[in-house]
């Protein structure tokens, strides 16, 4: 086994550029796989093996590879979420607590008049952003070149868009069309105090997963 | 034997008995230790090997730890308690699936096959 020069350890890098790889975990696995592969190989014999690589890591390979990440990624999370929701597994103790807890929630949003309810919604969007941009800042890059990023992170950030969604949906849309009519309406101030329960629920879940779905790191 | 479409099907065996007989493996790692193996007769795409073992770990039967390993990030996996109970089960499906194929493919012979 021999140690690739500063060039050949360029090409790699050029080479996986190009692929414009969207998720560390599958740029961290290809660069392994691809020096792995190199170092093993003679140098004169770099070109030939370099290039056969190329071919089995071609674009719509990563691609497919990266549809395939996001797909059981999202999975990971909700299963994840579910677990977290589920209290009536954490033995008698956390039935308790979850059970109080959700108690002086649902009184909280009972005793928030319509008008506020907004409000309240608002904070847990702007709540959970900030906490997920906390714990998971790999989920963004701000730089002008292409940079991969985490894909457990990306999968939880998306998930606070979808409570986004369901803010506007369904309460700015009413609300707007109706002129702020709709306040008065009963079904829709309880529909709406349950959406709040349960927006809650979500943003509490997916917070408390966000450390979880880290990967462990070993340093030697 | 280098049919694709056969190895396909038993990727996910391949991989979880492998990791039980090596406490932990990367990538690369699993496609060689199967061309050893296999005398090269069986060579798994790594187009079908990465998103195998993510799906393994998304399933909870693996779990992944991070090495720095000179100058570049190796991802190994291992299997989790969920994993080592899959390991029985997946080959003994597997083991019971070859069987049924020994009596389509050969009506006469008894099969004696064991992993």
């Amino acid at each position: 086994m021999r140690t690739l020069s500063p060039q050949e350890i360029a090409r790699i890098d050029q080479r996986l550029e190009s692929l414009k790889i969207q998720y560390l975990e599958i740029y961290h696995e290809l660069r392994d796989h691809y020096f792995t592969e190199l170092e093993k190989k003679p140098t004169e014999e770099f070109e030939v093996n370099f290039q056969q690589l190329n071919e089995t890591f071609a674009w719509s390979v990563v691609k497919k590879m990266e549809k395939e990440l996001e797909k059981n990624v999202s999975k990971q999370v909700l299963v994840a979420q579910l677990k977290f929701l589920k209290f009536w597994n954490r033995g008698i103790n956390g039935l308790l607590i979850s059970f109080a807890s959700l108690s002086i929630l649902v009184i909280c949003i009972i005793a928030i008049p319509a008008s506020e309810l907004l409000l309240v919604f608002l904070a847990i969007i702007i709540c959970t952003s900030a906490g997920v941009f906390i714990i998971k800042r790999d989920a963004l890059s701000f730089s002008l070149r292409h940079k991969p990023i985490s894909v457990r992170s990306t999968t939880v950030l998306k998930r606070v868009g979808i409570l986004n969604n369901l803010f506007v949906w369904i309460y700015v849309m009413p609300n707007i069309f109706s002129d702020g009519a709709i306040l008065t309406n009963t079904l829709f101030v309880v529909g709406m105090g349950i959406v709040t329960v349960f927006s809650l629920l979500y943003s509490i879940s997916l917070l408390a997963i966000s450390s979880d779905l880290s990967v462990k790191r070993n340093t030697q | 034997m280098s049919n694709s479409n056969l190895i396909k099907g038993s990727l996910q065996t391949i991989i979880l008995k492998l990791l039980e007989e090596n406490e932990k493996m990367y990538g690369y790692e699993i496609t060689q230790k199967v061309k050893e193996l296999t005398a090269g007769e069986i060579k798994i795409t790594e187009g079908a090997l990465y998103p195998a073992l993510h799906k393994l770990e998304a399933e909870g039967l693996l779990t992944t730890e991070i090495q720095q390993v000179d100058n570049r990030v190796r991802k190994y996996y291992s299997l989790t308690k969920d994993g080592q109970k899959e390991v029985s089960s997946k080959l003994a499906e597997l083991q019971a699936f070859v069987e049924n194929m020994q009596r389509i493919i050969n009506p006469g012979l008894k099969p004696e096959l064991g992993f």
